[in-house]
């Protein structure tokens, strides 16, 4: 009696554990939840349309605002707070002035509308620091870029070239902006910067050219 | 690392590649350039003549078409527009139109240039010095700088005939003015009146 009693209870306690496993309530482990841009080095793509004006040493000889401002941007974004890349931009400055007559030193008289075209391409290698993580909507940023830029210099006197002068130079440029991503993990955003280039091209009014203006830009990341 | 290496600079030469082709790539800027504003008149003279030291002058009755190397005369209805301008144009600053026989202190010569390669001087063939009764040639003073591309222009001289017996039957070029742009063969009297009105020292008065 005394062993029937003792082997109930094994099999009751047996029977409870086997239940109490099968009936334990099943907590998942919490996944890794992180982005991909927060895991990874990933690219982006911007392209920029920008209003840029003239800066002292470039304003004596044009000093109208430019419409004709493009730039193309790829980048490295590093999941932290870097991003390493190449910029190509495309600034133009033209000046058209009402007809008026020249001396020249030669003694001649020329009455003509001139036109007055000043051109910067540049290649520069650029750096980014991002103000907040890689999936912020928004993410201010400051950018530093160095490189060549072909800059030329051409004034019209009518339809005739007046005087030219294109060179090679070191090129450049400081920046601050701010990146906006359409969704959190979208590729697509905007990109809004303000940027300040210098060219140290010297030729007759111009001294050290240096521009400043403001980009809107599209860009597309992926990884 | 040697395989990322060549990637990076393959994507280096791709950029470089790219933009050489982008820099030629620039807007023409003078697209929106209209016929009028693109005209450009260059008058020189001699600042050592005193223009009112003269009375008479004498322009020919056809414009000399210049190509090259060849000439013809010309004098459709263009042409003699062109002509009429300049006369008046010196007869409204004081001077007094002879005949050629006449013995014309100033002479004046009209040319339309077509093609000229650059760095070529422009010389009148049919009307040259000889045309006015002198054999030696023309002579220009030495700060006459003029653009010499491969367009069209007009040209016109002013000729110093009343001084040639003197200087070894050689004419002294005493002012010159081209027209070049668009639209040359287009309002006569605007050409002239604007290469005249930047030449306000030209006058007998």
């Amino acid at each position: 009696m005394k062993n029937s009693k003792l082997w109930i209870g094994i099999v009751c306690t047996f029977l409870l554990s086997v239940t109490g496993f099968a009936q334990a309530p099943v907590v998942p482990r919490e996944a890794p939840q992180s982005s991909p841009y927060q895991r990874y080095t990933t690219y982006q793509v911007t392209f920029r349309y920008g209003l840029f004006k003239p800066q002292s040493g470039l304003s004596d000889y044009i000093d109208d605002m430019g419409t004709r401002n493009y730039s193309l941007a790829g980048e490295w974004v590093l999941n932290k707070s870097f991003a390493f890349g190449a910029q190509y931009t495309s600034n133009y400055f033209q000046k058209r002035l009402p007809r008026q007559v020249y001396e020249t030193t030669s003694g001649a008289q020329i009455s003509a509308v001139q036109t007055k075209t000043f051109s910067i391409q540049s290649l520069q290698a650029t750096g980014k620091y991002y103000f907040a993580d890689v999936t912020a909507i928004v993410r201010p940023y400051v950018q530093a870029g160095v490189g060549i830029a072909y800059a030329d210099y051409t004034y019209y006197l009518g339809s005739l070239e007046g005087d030219s002068q294109g060179k090679f130079n070191f090129a450049a440029q400081a920046a601050i902006g701010t990146r906006v991503l359409f969704g959190r993990e979208s590729h697509f955003g905007l990109d809004l910067q303000l940027n300040y280039q210098h060219i140290p091209f010297s030729y007759n009014e111009v001294s050290n050219a240096g521009i400043a203006g403001g980009w809107v830009g599209i860009f597309y990341r992926w990884w | 690392m040697r395989s990322s290496l060549v990637s990076i600079f393959s994507y280096c030469l791709l950029a470089g590649i790219c933009w050489l082709g982008l820099l030629g790539c620039s807007p023409n800027p003078l697209n929106d350039l209209s016929a009028e504003d693109s005209k450009v008149f260059i008058t020189n003279y001699d600042d050592t003549v005193n223009f009112s030291n003269y009375r008479t002058f004498s322009i020919p009755d056809s414009v000399e078409v210049i190509y090259n190397d060849r000439y013809g005369l010309s004098a459709d209805n263009f042409d003699l527009a062109f002509l009429g301008r300049i006369r008046a144009s010196m007869q409204d600053r004081g001077y007094t139109e002879v005949e050629r026989v006449d013995t014309p202190e100033l002479g004046i010569n009209v040319m339309y240039v077509q093609q000229v390669q650059t760095g070529v001087t422009v010389n009148p063939y049919y009307y040259g010095s000889g045309y006015w009764g002198y054999g030696g040639g023309y002579y220009y003073p030495s700060y006459y700088s003029y653009y010499q591309v491969s367009d069209s222009y007009w040209y016109i001289e002013l000729l110093d005939l009343k001084n040639a017996a003197r200087n070894g039957n050689k004419v002294k070029v005493i002012w010159a003015a081209q027209v070049r742009g668009d639209g040359l063969g287009t309002n006569p009297n605007g050409m002239i009146d604007a290469i005249f009105a930047q030449s306000p020292y030209l006058k007998k008065e």
